[in-house]
């Protein structure tokens, strides 16, 4: 049976306050971001330590569609996990 | 024209050479979100390669230009084949000598630009292009430098700069 998988336009990581921290394309030219979870190892810090710190301290990283983005990244407004 | 007269703002990086990243501006799809400010409540950006928004160059070009506060619409005209077009600059008013010399040699150096800008086609036809129907402004992130040809627009740039 085929999968249908829907890759979002960003992930954006938010910290514990649903503050915007950082942000990626879902899909690129380079690369594609299929899931949460590789979103999240590649935006939540360079090693695994420092990862599960930010888990730890209520960082996410949420889907997030074009229309929402300069919302969240440029203009400070706080996300709703 | 205002002139930066504050020594402290620095507008080296006002300049053509910095026009090599220049986001779309769009029409928002739909109305205005509830508690939307800033650029967010009056536009869309539209999508650019994955440096731009990955690599945060809007939120600096936005917070650079809040920094040195005072944004203001400037507007010069620019004549074609004896068509006039008036072009309308909005950004801090620091910046805003240097971002029409800038605007200026971007022209003379046929927009040179690493994103398909749209903004050659407004140049020769006064109209946007028609693959891209929604697209309102320009805004140079490395210089700093937003733009359009329309009056109200221009306006909602300096209230989403001015966080209205």
């Amino acid at each position: 049976m085929p999968t249908t998988i829907e890759i979002p336009d960003f992930w954006v990581l938010f910290d514990e306050n649903g503050v915007a921290k950082g942000s990626m394309y879902g899909l690129s030219s380079f690369s594609v971001y299929p899931t949460a979870e590789s979103a999240w190892k590649d935006m939540a810090g360079d090693t695994k330590r420092e990862r599960d710190k930010r888990e730890r301290a209520g960082w996410y990283v949420a889907p997030v569609d074009q229309d929402e983005w300069a919302g969240y990244y440029l203009e400070g407004r706080k996300h709703v996990r | 024209m205002p002139r930066n007269d504050d020594p402290a703002i620095d507008t080296d990086h006002v300049n053509a050479d910095q026009f090599y990243l220049v986001q779309r501006l769009t029409k928002p799809v739909r109305a205005a979100r509830e508690g939307a400010v800033g650029i967010d409540k009056y536009f869309r950006l539209d999508y650019m390669g994955s440096a731009e928004s990955e690599v945060g160059r809007q939120k600096e070009s936005l917070t650079r230009i809040r920094a040195a506060g005072n944004p203001t619409i400037e507007g010069q005209s620019f004549t074609r084949d004896g068509q006039i077009l008036e072009v309308l600059v909005v950004t801090a008013a620091a910046f805003q000598d240097a971002a029409w010399t800038a605007l200026n040699d971007w022209i003379v150096d046929e927009m040179r630009t690493k994103e398909q800008h749209g903004f050659g086609d407004v140049l020769l036809t006064g109209r946007v292009p028609s693959h891209h129907p929604d697209l309102v402004a320009w805004w140079a992130l490395g210089a700093d430098v937003m733009w359009t040809i329309d009056r109200d627009v221009a306006e909602n740039l300096l209230a989403g700069l001015e966080k209205r």
